[in-house]
């Protein structure tokens, strides 16, 4: 009724899509620089150096420096959007769109991180060549990816949980909470992963439930989070 | 009318012992100005941040445009609390101008990057960047530009130097006047904002102890002086808010109707009659010799 | 702009009714809207609807649907009227209690008037006749 009155009000997709993609676009500036360095780094640096002082690299760095890199880097970022609610709320918007933005914008920073993965060990196969290296990739690059995928937003999701524990129930209760950061070691050590990089049907699913889980329990403390007085 | 009302009844907020509400039931009119004053302390914030749903009340409810704020989209869309430092996403200003374009369907740019020049806030730097009065000016540009209707405005003013203030006011008023909705502004500064307001409620220690219409509140504060027996006898039983005496005549600070005679009765009895600033009746309202520590400090 | 003594709703009609006697505002001629008033003096719009409410009701203004409102017929009279009505209360009386009080007795004052009189009269027709006619209320004093 009222808004009618206050002039233009443009039809806005929903506040969900519109804040993940405002999450995600903000990381993209960070991701630019981390991404290529990640690269560098993992396929052109370790191996590099390992030649220079004449040691023979195993069958992959690569698969070493992806298994948990991506995950740290998501929970960082993850954990940090809490202190985006307080904006979020004072724009008009509910925590539920709130929640469901943060669970979206991890499962897409996870994708786009994901998607160095492959394109690394294509990469370093070509750079072991080079030092006449064998060189062991995954069968199947795709597979990679989704492992990838599945183990970053478990990462990032458990990051977000963590400090909106901290967040709505204080400090003692974050540090509380602050094990389920490692929750993906402890998980995937329990399920006698061999090869972290691909993943079977079971533990696939697995990693899907908790992602689910996860994001359900995010979800049910953000709703009762009340905005802190600012101290300014 | 146009905006969204708001409707409390008996709300409270308790955080563990401390009440900072102690059953505030009120009204924001739809449409209107209102002025939410009190002393720091007095719950305002807590109020405002109930309304808003930034947080649940701990009983009592909260009713926005007829219905309960808390996780209501529809409702929620129509809200702008805008606390002092204001809550914007900590980019640069020319970005948060774009969030509250991507954010609010009823966002203008127009309005934003008009006020962005007239405050003169520099659009390439990074919000915590900004010094303080920046940061209340650009609060304010996003309160107004918002276009909510219902617009809470949570000591906007107070890091921003006299002019930017009265500049804040003026674009306040003029956009109010273009698209009316409903704003209000908590304050403490209520010499300044006197003129903006059509309803004033004024919290005390997480209760309310006036709520009613500006120009029938500064009616009603009077100062009255003379000798100090006709005083007495001309005050009768009003309340009386402050009372001096000075050798054998007394000036009296009251609040309440003298009757419409009173005119009358205070010449006969060369007794001076004075209408109260709606800041000395507020100053008046409000203390309480040795109140200076208060339960409930800001939340 | 405003002082704080009275509510501004009372100033600004106050300063409409001066407009209209001093003839700054004359007959037929429309006032400013509301939200013209309330942008030019920086208030709440209801403010000056109030001012403008009780204007009307005196007679002062008339308001035309969608149009506006404007000064109405006869009203400057009127208000000169009831002008001339409170000047003994709101003037003379408190100036008479005032001259009893510090002992100026009944009369000197009316030498003081006398002469005050002549010597505006005097002045009024060495001068262009005066736009605002002033002698009903000086010849009540004078009689």
């Amino acid at each position: 009724m009222s808004a009618a009155s206050l002039g233009t009000v443009r039809a806005l997709p929903s506040s969900t899509w519109r804040t993940a993609r405002w999450l995600v676009g903000n990381t993209l500036g960070i991701l630019a620089v981390v991404a290529p360095l990640m690269l560098v780094l993992g396929v052109g640096v370790a191996p590099a150096t390992m030649a220079y002082f004449g040691v023979q690299a195993p069958a992959s760095l690569w698969s070493f420096a992806v298994e948990q890199a991506p995950g740290v880097f998501t929970l960082v970022i993850a954990a940090m959007t809490i202190s985006q609610l307080a904006t979020h709320l004072a724009f008009g918007m509910t925590r539920r769109s709130y929640a469901a933005a943060v669970v979206l914008s991890v499962v897409a920073i996870a994708l786009l991180l994901a998607l160095l993965v492959p394109l690394g060990y294509v990469l370093e196969a070509a750079h072991f060549r080079a030092y006449g290296w064998a060189h062991e990739a995954p069968d199947s690059l795709a597979l990679a990816l989704l492992t990838s995928v599945l183990r970053t937003a478990v990462w990032g999701l458990a990051g977000a949980l963590t400090a909106a524990i901290w967040y709505r129930f204080g400090g003692f209760a974050g540090v509380v909470a602050l094990p389920l950061t490692a929750i993906y070691p402890i998980v995937s050590a329990g399920m006698w992963i061999e090869r972290a990089d691909a993943l079977g049907a079971p533990e696939a699913a697995m990693l899907v439930g908790l992602i689910a889980l996860l994001g359900v329990a995010y979800a049910a403390v953000v709703a009762g989070i009340a905005v802190r007085a600012r101290t300014a | 009318m146009t905006g969204f009302g708001v409707e409390l009844r008996d709300v409270s907020v308790r955080f563990g012992a401390t009440v900072a509400l102690g059953g505030v039931t009120a009204a924001f009119l739809p449409g209107a100005i209102s002025g939410l004053l009190g002393r720091n302390g007095s719950g305002k914030t807590t109020l405002l941040s109930t309304i808003a749903a930034f947080r649940r009340p701990s009983g009592g409810s909260v009713r926005v445009d007829g219905e309960a704020p808390w996780e209501n989209p529809r409702v929620l869309a129509g809200i702008a609390l805008v606390r002092e430092a204001g809550d914007v996403p900590d980019v640069r200003v020319g970005e948060v101008l774009r969030y509250g374009a991507a954010m609010r369907s009823t966002w203008s740019g127009e309005v934003a990057e008009r006020l962005l020049a007239r405050f003169d806030l520099p659009r390439r730097k990074r919000v915590e960047h900004l010094s303080r009065g920046q940061r209340g000016a650009l609060a304010a540009v996003v309160g107004i530009a918002s276009r909510a209707p219902l617009t809470l405005l949570d000591e906007v003013t107070l890091g921003m130097d006299a002019p930017a203030r009265y500049a804040c006011y003026d674009e306040l008023l003029a956009d109010y006047l273009a698209h009316p909705r409903t704003v209000v502004l908590a304050s403490h500064l209520i010499e300044e904002v006197d003129r903006l307001l059509e309803h004033v409620i004024v919290l005390d220690r997480g209760r309310v102890l006036v709520a009613d219409e500006a120009d029938a509140l500064r009616a009603r504060g009077v100062r009255v002086s003379g000798e100090a027996e006709r005083v007495d006898a001309f005050v009768g039983d009003a309340r009386v808010l402050r009372r001096e005496t000075l050798g054998r005549s007394a000036v009296v600070t009251l609040y309440g109707d003298l009757g419409s005679d009173a005119r009358a009765r205070a010449r006969e009895k060369e007794i001076e009659m004075h209408p109260l600033p709606l800041q000395d009746l507020f100053v008046d309202l409000t203390d309480r010799p040795g109140s200076a520590d208060r339960p409930g400090g800001a939340r | 702009m405003f002082h704080g003594r009275d509510p501004i709703y009372v100033q600004i009609a106050d300063r409409i009714r001066a407009d209209v006697v001093e003839g700054t505002l004359r007959e037929g001629e429309q006032v400013m809207s509301t939200n013209q008033y309330a942008a030019t003096y920086r208030i709440n719009p209801a403010t000056a609807a109030k001012a403008f409410a009780e204007l009307v009701a005196d007679g002062v203004l008339v308001k035309q649907r969608g149009i506006g409102m404007f000064v109405s017929d006869g009203a400057r009279e009127r208000l000169l009227a009831a002008r001339r009505a409170r000047y003994f209360d709101d003037v003379l009386a408190p100036a008479l209690t005032e001259a009893r009080r510090i002992g100026i007795d009944g009369d000197e004052l009316v030498e003081r008037v006398r002469a005050a009189l002549a010597r505006d009269d005097a002045a009024a027709s060495a001068a262009p006749a005066d736009p605002v006619p002033t002698e009903p209320a000086r010849t009540e004093v004078g009689a």
